[in-house]
């Protein structure tokens, strides 16, 4: 919002109902962004969904977190020592870091933080991925001195500190106790992040203010780490849920910078200005096919389909030209991706066609569903039920709303292929677990790439741990238990008065970042 | 007039309950799971979904959870939202007096000018003033709300700079910049209400002006004005009440589309929100709350109607 528009708005009012509007005090400099939709709370950890993460990574940080690369880096710990039979995990925490309150932050902070959210207590659901629940057990967890954190686990497990810097957990961010009141009910967030929560209005807008007595790190901003020396005053979002009010509202001044779409980036591109920020990001679009769909039990059905989709063309056209096919569940900004993973099912519908007869297929109906939510869901099903047809598939496509969609996914019925995406997976490892096991929900079932997936989350051997990438990757390939798209490209339009934007592979803003030119 | 409107009061008690059990039922139809919502659609955990479930209360069988929420409504309270944590009825408030805001001055702003056009075009029926108020019209009806919403903004907002194209002031908060929020949204309803309106008010029109006490008001000599202001207008507008009193319950139930548009937090809009959230809390207790103001709107126009069709009498 900028001065010259309000000043002509207040103007107008005034004249309308004969009064003199009154004036608001602005910040020294202010960056205007779009959330889709309000947060869910103030609560890292607790209260959560992609918007409300992104807030919260501006106000709290953990221990470690992930760098560009996805690799795991120290954030508030200095450095951490892993033990060599890998259960032990040491912290040493970085001197003179300030709580929002004033406040320098300990290991006392640390060790109640981690109960906070892992302890038996707790309301997160991020507490099961430490209590056993879902093997991994976290034994103890405790100050050692006022600047020592360790972690004693029940078993090695190489992806410890990758679900420790989880975003959906809030990093496992350390907060001062003072965070909550005396009976333990949650009051507000004081952190250590570089920006602190100002204003939540629900419904309306949240406002973000720079924390004046943020001890930065030194080094370069990386990812979530690094150096986080924010310079705008204030961080203020609205909540506006149409894509195409917020590029008006961009054009018109009211925003600095918002989310767009394929096509909404593309017209922005060329309009003065205006700059368009296009980023691919590790949230895999994907075609899941169903397991327990009997058309789809011959290996050779779902092979047809692959060599009938192009995932090139597909991505050409939702992208209006920004992005190209990453069939692999592993992002291409990922140390772990080789020419191994950009492999996959060539485009021909010769060859579809030859092992659609192989199969003895009989005209069986296809039916695909997918949601009209933002991310392309359904042109993508659009495209592909197109592709399928060409083919000779009896392909349908059924729209439905997205709370549907998500349990048709977790129960396994209902569907035959649906138009999905999985949010980052910021492991190898993680990529092909979150659609591998034996859950109804999981579209590789086979027990031999189940037994893949768990040895890659528990090996601490890098070399190993590629091995097993490649192997998965071909099996993958060879088996169709999906059919990858690409990695979704992220597109941010901004107003010139703001630099400094930059996004990455997890799609996180990064609001210490921002500079703004007036 | 006071047994009428007690009396009207009691009976929608039935009416209430009778909506409160369809609401129940309607929402636990919805397919998709509160617990997944509320996990942000993260479901790669079981038994996180299982915890989530139980804090939620969706783990105890429909007939309890039902009597639990009667409980609550009886206490007063209509829960919590699962989303936010926020008082359902704090939050239910707090939106209605956005919606209500925008909708009172919309339907204001298109009475003061339907009454007026219609009269005006049944006055000079089959004339060209008449054809161009009923030209607009029906172009305005033919226009999408969205896209005459969207269209604002970008001429208002993006084009000629002069109002805010985001966000929400209240006028209590700021007087002078919460107007400036409402004008766009204000005259994007009055838009549409405008066109129902004055062909409305026009059709009224027409059929009084036929009528043996408007030719003997005219033959006695009374200016072509009065003859509109005392005799017509009182006549045409029963039916046109009638329609504001559906559009204003409907508006004030939430009008999604417009809120949505213009970022307004109104109750149409927390509607929608619950819905794609399956926030059970908030779903019922909006559904059951836009039930009481059809039921109190349809009061109210049940009153004015004594004050313009002296044949209704409240009994």
């Amino acid at each position: 919002m900028t001065m010259n528009k309000f000043g002509i708005a207040r103007l107008l009012a005034a004249t309308a109902i004969g009064c003199a509007a009154s004036g608001s005090v602005m910040a020294e400099s202010t960056v205007n962004m779009a959330l889709n939709a309000d947060i869910r709370g103030t609560n890292p950890g607790v209260t959560r969904d992609g918007n409300t993460d992104i807030i919260h990574s501006q106000f709290v940080e953990g221990l470690v977190t992930y760098a560009d690369n996805f690799e795991i880096i120290p954030m508030l710990a200095e450095t951490y020592d892993v033990s060599e039979d890998g259960l032990t995990y040491t912290f040493n925490l970085r001197h003179g870091v300030k709580f929002h309150n004033g406040e320098e932050m300990t290991a006392k902070e640390v060790e109640w933080s981690w109960n906070r959210l892992a302890g038996e207590a707790s309301e997160s659901h991020c507490k099961n991925y430490f209590n056993g629940e879902n093997g991994l057990k976290v034994v103890s967890a405790k100050a050692v001195d006022d600047y020592t954190f360790e972690i004693t686990l029940d078993r090695p497990y190489a992806v410890f500190l990758a679900t420790m810097a989880r975003f959906d957990c809030g990093s496992m961010g350390i907060l001062h106790p003072d965070s909550v009141n005396e009976d333990g009910s949650w009051k507000k967030p004081i952190g250590t992040g570089p920006y602190v929560l100002g204003e939540h209005l629900p419904g309306r807008y949240v406002e973000l203010e720079r924390f004046p007595d943020y001890v930065s790190r030194d080094e370069p901003v990386n990812g979530l780490g690094g150096g986080k020396q924010a310079e705008v005053d204030t961080l203020h979002f609205d909540f506006v849920g149409e894509g195409a009010v917020a590029k008006t509202a961009l054009q018109a001044g009211d925003l600095d910078i918002v989310a767009l779409d394929a096509m909404a980036a593309a017209e922005l591109k060329e309009a003065p200005g205006f700059k368009v920020d296009a980023t691919q990001s590790a949230v895999w679009d994907t075609y899941l096919l169903n397991p327990n769909d009997p058309v789809l039990a011959d290996v050779r059905i779902r092979q047809a389909m692959a060599h009938a989709i192009d995932p090139s063309q597909i991505m050409a056209a939702i992208t209006e030209g920004f992005g190209e096919a990453s069939p692999s569940p592993v992002p291409p900004m990922s140390k772990n991706f080789t020419e191994v993973q950009a492999e996959y099912p060539a485009y021909d519908v010769e060859q579809a066609k030859s092992l659609m007869e192989e199969a003895g297929y009989d005209g069986e109906e296809i039916k695909i569903i997918a949601t009209r939510r933002n991310g392309a869901y359904y042109e993508r099903a659009l495209m592909a039920q197109a592709m399928l047809a060409d083919a000779g598939f009896n392909a349908t496509l059924e729209v439905v709303e997205w709370g549907t969609q998500l349990e048709a996914y977790r129960t396994g019925e209902g569907y035959t292929m649906q138009s999905f995406s999985f949010s980052p997976r910021l492991h190898a490892g993680l990529s092909f677990e979150m659609f591998t096991g034996e859950a109804k929900r999981k579209a590789w079932q086979d027990p031999e790439a189940v037994a893949l997936v768990y040895e890659s989350l528990e090996t601490g051997d890098p070399e190993r741990l590629q091995e097993i990438i490649d192997e998965l990757s071909r099996r993958f390939n060879k088996e169709v238990p999906a059919i990858g798209l690409g990695h979704r490209m992220l597109f941010t339009g901004m107003s010139d008065r703001v630099s400094g934007f930059e996004n990455w592979g997890a799609g996180v803003l990064r609001g210490w970042m921002l500079r703004v030119s007036d | 007039m006071f047994l009428f409107v007690a009396r009207r009061l009691l009976m929608s008690v039935p009416t209430l309950i009778i909506v409160a059990v369809m609401v129940f039922c309607l929402v636990r139809a919805l397919p998709g799971d509160p617990a997944i919502m509320m996990l942000g659609g993260n479901i790669d955990d079981e038994s996180t979904l299982q915890m989530m479930r139980q804090q939620l209360g969706l783990d105890q069988p429909l007939p309890i959870q039902f009597l639990a929420w009667l409980r609550e409504i009886f206490s007063g309270n209509l829960g919590v939202s699962v989303l936010t944590g926020q008082s359902v009825g704090a939050l239910l408030l707090d939106r209605f007096s956005v919606t209500a805001t925008v909708v009172l001055l919309a339907i204001t702003t298109a009475l003061i000018v339907a009454i007026p056009a219609g009269l005006v075009a049944a006055h000079r029926h089959n004339s060209r003033t008449d054809y161009a108020i009923v030209f607009l019209t029906i172009l305005k009806l033919s226009m999408p709300s969205f896209w005459v919403g969207l269209m604002l903004l970008v001429v208002f907002g993006a084009m000629l700079g002069w109002l805010p194209t985001v966000g929400y002031v209240s006028m209590s908060q700021d007087f002078g910049l919460g107007v400036t929020y409402l004008i766009l949204p204000v005259t994007s309803l009055a838009l549409s209400e405008i066109a129902v309106m004055t062909r409305m008010m026009r059709a009224g029109s027409l059929e009084v002006m036929n009528r043996d006490y408007i030719t003997h008001a005219r033959a006695k000599g009374l200016p072509e004005r009065q003859v509109l202001w005392r005799h017509v207008f009182p006549n045409a507008f029963a039916p046109t009440l009638t329609m504001v009193g559906i559009a204003l319950a409907g508006l004030l139930a939430g009008a999604a589309v417009t809120e949505t548009v213009f970022t307004l937090p109104g109750i149409g809009k927390l509607l929608v929100d619950s819905i794609y959230g399956r926030d059970y809390p908030v779903l019922q207790g909006a559904l059951l709350f836009i039930a009481l103001i059809y039921v109190l709107t349809n009061l109210l126009i049940d009153i004015a109607y004594s004050f313009f069709d002296p044949k209704v009498r409240l009994t």
